[in-house]
């Protein structure tokens, strides 16, 4: 009898020589995930988790963070200075957001034409975006002086009678930094649009054009519903960009006249590092940025509808 | 073989430890951006690593607003200077958080402590003092007097010597008059107010105003906002008629700011303007406004019990230095503040006895001036909630002066947040 110097195999042995090669797979997978995964970790989970042990802390930057429960939280909800900020946040971005998108969208479509000249105006329109935003505050906020070019031209055209003091009134000072915004995010939100709109087959609009299909209606039926993901990409990014927005607050009024531009980055930024108060300054970034997690879940949410 | 190794490895090691002795301390010094104390310290670090080769002095400087952050910043994570300047109200904080080393008086070549304080102002010197030690060099005292535009008084038809304001219903009077305005715009301010230099800014003329009229920003033992007094009222409505009443400044429309808060009177927008003795070294070289300027005492409630303010910056020496570094760090302190040399040269005050005595004071313009309000001045308010307590001050400032808020509400605002803060 031959004796045979190898086992015929087994179902057993083939399920462990699987998940031999399933493991291998893994370890490898892992191997090549860990960089990544410790970059993660170290520079954004820990930093997270960090902030959220300092929030529950009184913690002035020199001493060591001493824990409070929840004393920050319930000293921000009782804070007159705080709801005043996200009022002013809130009005910030409501103001800014929806001209942004309509402006954004509108030439987007506009230069999405093969026209003439279109890059030059595309490019003319992006400027603002890669502009410094401290070059943009100082020349703004000339452009912001009573006797300056903005009220020159409001004067021009017969639209006040006496001069705004935009930086310095506290009912203008927003409405001034949301003409700032829109000047400066337009053409960033633009460009996405754009982008988004290369992404829409021509196939559809001839076959619109076939069928008699007006502009109006081609866009309410194909570029409005075909261009839905980057709208709702445009619409978080533009959020997210306001809620964070610090450099022209900072350098134009400092949060003034009496806290009418302090917005909630400002607040943060004065209470950790002008009031050395860390444990209060980290609750605000963490309420910032449950916020901010909200507004994400919520795109999530859309998408996924979206897909189905 | 083994010899040889040897031999190179001992040469090795001791040319290291040759160079280590030889090397340079190097003293770190963080300085608020002011360019005449900048110049001037160059020239004087250059003189002192001459004189003294083992120490290698590094400047860096910052803009005024960032000190606060940088500093309290680097500290926390075990950097950061030997030697750094502060505003004077920081140093409740500097102190609570012990980041400042004590004077080291002996480095510094006194033979006492005493013999230090002596060479102070009492008022100035007495602030840096807790217990027994002194924790800061209050190298700038500055005193704030009332500058005026001689041009424009001779214009109006006034003697910028004998119409000068002494009192605040004079100075009122006086800015009527010198105010111009075309169109309904004001081309010219009789006199400004610091609507876009910094909350700090309010604090100068705020804190003084309300002193002379019997009141002040907390009591006494700092544990209760006192600003809404009929004190404060009072103050803040002379500012308040100022603009509301008698437009003779308007908010928006000064080219000053943070960086450069005398520009709109060197700029000749503003004929009458408070600011700190230092305002003269800055004022441009070329600029006509210095053949055109006097300057007076700060306008009072009452002249015959004077209140005016110091606004100054301390210097401090890190307490996490070595003790090397620290001993380098207040030798060459002490070289900076010998009389007379820094006012010379960077024209900012320092309350040291002797300056008020020396020939760079005599020589300095308008001292005496200077003089009546340096005797008559006090530092702000002390608290390790000075900055929050400073951005209520300023808002209350605001609400009243450019919105138009009653100054009996704006304060009871400002009065009830203060006293949240320090409950807090």
């Amino acid at each position: 009898m031959v004796q045979h110097s190898r086992e015929l195999p087994t179902n057993q042995n083939v399920v462990r020589k699987r998940g031999g090669i399933v493991r291998r797979q893994q370890v490898a997978g892992l191997g090549f995930v860990l960089p990544a995964l410790l970059v993660l970790v170290i520079f954004l989970a820990f930093p997270v988790f960090r902030a959220l042990y300092i929030s529950f802390t009184s913690y002035d930057l020199i001493s060591a963070p001493v824990f409070v429960g929840l004393k920050n939280y319930t000293d921000l909800f009782r804070d007159p200075t705080f709801w005043n900020s996200v009022r002013v946040t809130l009005l910030y971005i409501l103001g800014s957001a929806l001209p942004i998108f309509a402006f954004s969208l509108f030439l987007a479509i506009l230069l999405n034409q093969s026209l003439k000249g279109s890059n030059f105006f595309k490019f003319a329109i992006f400027a603002p975006v890669v502009i410094s935003e401290v070059v943009t505050a100082v020349v703004w906020r000339f452009l912001f002086h009573p006797y300056g070019l903005s009220n020159e031209t409001l004067r021009a055209l017969g639209l006040i009678q006496n001069d705004i003091s935009w930086l310095q009134d506290t009912q203008w000072v927003l409405p001034a930094f949301i003409v700032l915004t829109i000047w400066k995010q337009t053409g960033y939100f633009m460009v996405i649009f754009l982008t988004g709109l290369q992404t829409i087959s021509q196939e559809y609009y001839d076959a619109a054009k076939i069928d008699g299909a007006n502009t109006w209606a081609k866009f309410q039926h194909i570029t409005f519903p075909l261009l839905r993901p980057t709208t709702i990409f445009v619409v978080i990014m533009m959020l997210v960009v306001l809620l964070n927005t610090f450099t022209p607050f900072f350098v134009m009024t400092g949060g003034g006249p009496a806290g009418a531009s302090e917005v909630i980055s400002l607040l943060m930024y004065k209470v950790g590092f002008n009031y050395l108060d860390m444990g209060r300054a980290t609750a605000i970034s963490i309420l910032l940025m449950l916020s901010i997690a909200v507004i994400s879940v919520l795109q999530f949410r859309f998408m996924r509808e979206d897909v189905a | 073989m083994f010899l040889k190794t040897s031999f190179a490895y001992l040469t090795l090691t001791a040319s290291f430890w040759l160079c280590t002795l030889s090397s340079a301390q190097e003293v770190e010094m963080w300085v608020h951006d002011h360019p005449p104390l900048l110049a001037w310290l160059e020239e004087e670090i250059a003189t002192y690593e001459a004189e003294n080769s083992n120490v290698d002095i590094v400047l860096r400087s910052f803009p005024s607003p960032d000190m606060r952050p940088k500093i309290f910043t680097a500290l926390s994570g075990g950097t950061g200077p030997v030697i750094f300047d502060l505003f004077g109200p920081d140093f409740p904080n500097v102190v609570a958080r012990g980041i400042a080393a004590p004077v080291d008086w002996q480095a510094m070549g006194f033979e006492s402590a005493e013999a230090y304080e002596a060479t102070w102002l009492p008022r100035a010197i007495e602030a840096t003092k807790v217990e027994n030690d002194f924790y800061a060099i209050p190298y700038l005292g500055n005193a704030f007097s009332l500058f005026i535009n001689t041009q424009h008084f001779e214009e109006a038809g006034l003697d910028p010597e004998t119409d000068a304001p002494q009192t605040w219903e004079e100075l009122t009077e006086v800015a009527r008059t010198l105010t111009v305005s075309e169109r309904g715009r004001i081309m010219r301010k009789g006199f400004d107010l610091p609507f876009t230099q910094g909350p700090h800014w309010w604090g100068f003329l705020f804190i003084p105003m309300i002193r002379q009229y019997g009141g002040d920003i907390l009591s006494a033992d700092g544990t209760e906002a006192t600003l809404n007094s009929e004190a404060g009222v009072q103050a803040l409505t002379v500012l308040y008629d100022l603009v509301h009443t008698y437009g003779v400044t308007q908010p928006g429309i000064s080219t000053s700011d943070a960086v450069n808060p005398n520009q709109d009177f060197v700029d000749g927008g503003t004929s009458m303007w408070i600011t700190g003795n230092w305002a003269i070294d800055a004022f441009p070289e070329d600029a006509p406004i210095r053949e055109s300027y006097a300057v007076v005492p700060m306008p009072q409630a009452d002249v015959d019990a004077r209140r005016s303010i110091l606004g100054g910056w301390w210097w401090y020496v890190s307490d996490a230095a070595s003790d090397e570094q620290k001993r380098e760090a207040w030798r060459f302190l002490q070289h900076l503040t010998q009389p007379g040399v820094q006012l010379e040269r960077t024209g900012l005050l320092m309350p040291n006895a002797a300056v008020l005595e020396s020939p760079q004071w005599e020589a300095f313009p308008y001292h005496d001036a200077f003089e009546v309000d340096l005797e008559a001045g006090e530092w702000p308010y002390m608290s390790t909630a000075y900055p929050e307590i400073e951005s209520e001050v300023a808002r209350a400032m605001e609400r009243s002066l450019v919105n138009g808020m009653d100054p009996q509400a704006s304060l009871d605002e400002a009065a009830t947040n203060i006293n949240r803060i320090l409950g807090r």
